[in-house]
């Protein structure tokens, strides 16, 4: 089928009328009108575009010029007539019918065989809000919204540098979504980059509806436990990643952006750390990595410590132990399970139902059952305890996916305890350990830069003071290591 | 807003990716080393040697220590950067093929060593359900699992902080029980124990032969086998200052030995040391069998991704023969390995070095 705008209006309106559906679709709106004697219309989506922007700066000087004679092409006097920043001419249908579902308005003229796309989207968006999902102390409150421009404008805002690079491109075959891969032209790594934007190429998907589908087509080891890209709703840390070197990628519809690649201990750092003084960022990230190890290791250890090595704990804990086990009616792995495939439960529930009833399911489920429960001697005392500690570490995970793999994690781990004691656990840490290391992000090593070591930057487990962070994070192989050269307290002389 | 400054080139970029991967690949060696080391040391010399195991295991360590130095100063003089590449140079590619087959032989048969010692550790030692052969099997289904290339060297080098902070807690609570007496006397069991201890021991030092086999050639310092056998020698005087003499010299079997070594800890300590033996008996053991897939593949230039694993279960299969009997053939094997690689390397550099002149 020929593709090519006509020149005459009817055959066009004939084919976009068509292919619009617009006898069943009534959004699809059609204002016909005549500008330099001629007939024109101009096709729009009801509701995503302005119809301030459609009536002054489109229809109205249009009609300024119904009977005006033209002196230049028809072409080139409409684009003089019409004052919108972003117009475009294209020269086929399935171009001009993007335009329209995307937004724009789209003038066809008889005689020009072209059609004009001017961007005059005006839809209704969320406003810039604080993060939903990561709260800091210190430090910015306003995350990512929904549109795509906007969430581009709040990553430029921080980033005064035309070397911020935003590439656009779409993705999804049937309902392509507009993306946006943004990158600092200096300091990320090409071969990361051109990783990147290989892997986009290679996606053949339908569509793709959320930020985190497209993580998991993105990511390298799709069966691995761990997440391995980062996903956050926060400005400030999507440019902090942009300025490590790392591509970040944002996507129409999406309140996060993606940020790859990433390595495993980067997950545990929050922008609190750094706007927070040194001492208090590394007490805080420590107290990060204890919670995420008693999530993941403390009901295990537990179960193992109870049932294998009962030698092993105080005389005066074991007793404990054993006169409140001989009233309940489980053993204690049975418990255990128990109990945190009830913390799991109560804690999808809170999650699913509306804010304030959340609130009070949490505070009725973790208080009064629980309590109940001990009353009724069904369970351990000490047990709410143990899984209201490791629960308590997984909220401390600052990355939520991390978070949900190390609640999975914990289930293994308990089940190593239960059946092979602290050996197993010990084992099965071992290897867990090992398979971290083998795993890549985009690439990379998921370990770097502690295995295998790399020149980094020294803010890792510890929040090194900022001043002394002059290298950038190794991820990849970055254009450029320094971030900065020479003293960056520039007046002390010590 | 400045984002660049110097920027590095490739080359400095690929040094640092080298820098990662060897510094890993040492903590491999080191670990093995390690382990290979204490194993032999409490399994076999201790018996023999009581009180003087410490300084017995510093005396069988010599044999390796100086055929290490003298290899160290052959490739210095033949300019060659590995002991497979002096081979391949003097005696082409079938001498390269002896030595790394000689390398992967001693390998095999360490990594037999090790999963006889981490089974019979809870077999015989600290006690647990199920045979052998279903332990060894569950060993190497998951030893298959973290055999993934270069993760394992990787791994090794991430844990290496943590191991070493259980050990000093474990020689903690080792020393806090130590008494003087127990190095007396001096001379242990008396000169026909010692005899037979070094017998016994003295094949253990092939171990230092490894860092000989990889390039490049700075790397082989002359003191790149001190922190391992430091590390042994002053964990073996920990136990030799902690355990009476008489205890030692009454165990003969395997698993006995091994958990005697955590014998007289506090109850938290001892667990944390038989975690701290399992961990690093297992560590090394997929060094070993990595490393030995490593050695076989490397005259081929190739890289088999399923070798390790067929290796591994090869290995385990080991444990199906009696366990005595195997212990007593893997001993006797330690001293001929050293021999063996000893005489490879020593014919590799002399021939390289009459071919340079």
């Amino acid at each position: 089928m020929q593709d090519g705008i006509s020149a005459l209006l009817e055959q066009s309106l004939n084919v976009l009328e068509e292919r619009l559906f617009r006898d069943v679709n009534t959004d699809m709106t059609r204002r016909d009108f005549r500008v330099f004697r001629r007939e024109a219309a101009v096709y729009f989506v009801d509701g995503l575009v302005s119809s301030d922007f459609l009536q002054h700066y489109i229809l109205t000087p249009c009609q300024e010029h119904t009977d005006a004679q033209l002196t230049v092409s028809l072409e080139d006097a409409l684009l003089q007539t019409i004052h919108v920043g972003d117009a475009k001419a294209v020269n086929t249908y399935a171009e001009a019918i993007d335009a329209i579902v995307n937004g724009k308005a789209v003038l066809v003229a008889d005689g020009m065989p072209a059609a004009l796309c001017f961007d005059i989207r005006f839809f209704v968006r969320r406003g810039i809000a604080p993060p939903l999902t990561e709260s800091v102390v210190n430090g910015p409150h306003q995350g990512f919204n929904e549109a795509l421009r906007d969430n581009i404008t709040l990553l430029r805002r921080i980033l005064h540098t035309p070397e911020l690079i935003g590439e656009m491109q779409t993705i999804g075959e049937a309902s392509p979504t507009n993306l946006c891969v943004m990158y600092l032209k200096n300091a990320v790594d090409e071969q990361m980059l051109q990783r990147v934007k290989n892997r986009l190429a290679g996606i053949r998907v339908d569509q793709v509806l959320s930020i985190g589908a497209l993580e998991q087509l993105l990511e390298d080891k799709p069966f691995s436990l761990l997440p391995q890209c980062c996903l956050t709703e926060r400005p400030d840390r999507a440019a902090s990643f942009l300025l490590e070197g790392q591509v970040v990628i944002v996507m129409d519809g999406a309140p996060q952006v993606l940020a790859m690649p990433i390595s495993f201990l980067h997950l545990f750092h929050t922008p609190d750390d750094t706007s927070m003084r040194w001492q208090y960022g590394t007490f805080l990230r420590l107290i990060r990595l204890l919670g995420a190890l008693c999530t993941l290791l403390l009901p295990g250890l537990f179960v193992a410590a109870a049932t294998f090595h009962p030698e092993a704990l105080p005389v005066t804990l074991l007793t404990a132990i054993l006169e409140s086990q001989a009233q309940v009616p489980l053993s204690i792995p049975a418990e255990t399970f128990l109990m945190l495939l009830m913390f799991n439960l109560i804690n999808e529930a809170g999650t699913r139902v509306p804010g304030v009833v959340g609130n009070s399911l949490g505070t009725v489920s973790g208080l009064i059952l629980g309590q109940a429960a001990v009353e009724a001697k069904l369970i351990h005392p000490l047990l709410i305890i143990v899984v209201a500690v490791s629960s308590l570490g997984s909220y401390a995970i600052p990355d939520y996916s991390l978070g949900m793999a190390f609640r999975i994690g914990q289930l293994i781990f308990l089940a190593a305890g239960c059946i092979f004691g602290l050996y197993g656990m010990v084992l099965l840490s071992a290897v867990m350990v090992v398979r971290l290391c083998g795993m890549t992000s985009l690439g990379a090593p998921f370990a770097a830069p502690v295995a295998p070591v790399r020149t980094h930057n020294p803010d890792v487990f510890l929040r090194y003071p900022l001043w002394r962070q002059r290298l950038r994070m190794w991820l990849g192989n970055p254009f450029s290591m320094e971030r900065t050269r020479g003293r960056m307290r520039g007046w002390d002389r010590r | 807003m400045r984002t660049t400054s110097t920027v590095h080139s490739p080359e400095e970029r690929l040094a640092q990716r080298e820098l990662g991967e060897r510094l890993a690949l040492r903590s491999q060696w080191r670990l093995l080393a390690c382990v290979s080391i204490l194993r032999t040391a409490v399994t076999r010399i201790m018996p023999l040697a009581g009180a003087a195991a410490w300084w017995m295991t510093l005396v069988c360590l010599l044999p390796g220590l100086v055929l290490y130095w003298l290899g160290c100063l052959g490739l210095r003089i033949s300019k060659a950067a590995s002991l497979p590449e002096c081979a391949r140079l003097a005696l082409g590619k079938v001498g390269a093929g002896v030595v790394c087959g000689l390398a992967a032989a001693a390998l095999a048969v360490d990594a037999v060593s090790t999963i006889t010692a981490l089974i019979t550790l809870f077999t015989e030692g600290v006690g647990t359900q199920g045979t052998q052969w279903t332990l060894a099997l569950a060993a190497t289904g998951l030893l298959l699992f973290a055999l993934n290339g270069e993760a394992l060297a990787r791994g090794v080098y991430f844990l290496r902080v943590p191991l070493l902070v259980l050990l000093g807690a474990v020689l903690v609570g080792l020393a806090s029980g130590a008494k003087l007496d127990h190095l007396f006397p001096v001379l242990g069991g008396g000169a026909s124990g010692l005899w037979a201890a070094f017998q016994a021991g003295a094949g253990m030092g092939w171990v230092f032969l490894l860092p000989l086999l990889q390039a490049p050639t700075r790397e082989k310092r002359w003191h790149e086998p001190l922190p391992p056998m430091g590390l042994c020698i002053v964990a073996l005087l920990c136990l030799n200052l902690a355990l009476p003499h008489e205890l030692l010299a009454n165990q003969s079997a395997l698993g006995d030995c091994l958990v005697l070594t955590v014998a007289h800890l506090p109850a938290f300590v001892r667990l944390v040391a038989v975690c701290l033996w399992v961990v690093a008996l297992f560590l090394s053991l997929g060094s070993g069998v990595s490393l030995c897939a490593g050695q076989l593949l490397a005259p081929t230039g190739r890289k088999i991704a399923w070798l390790p694993g067929v290796l591994a279960l090869a290995v385990a299969t080991t444990q199906l023969m009696d366990i005595r009997w195997l212990w007593t053939q893997l001993g006797a094997m330690g001293m001929w390995l050293l021999v063996a690689l000893g005489v490879g390397a020593g014919v590799s550099l002399l021939a390289c070095g009459r071919k340079r002149k």
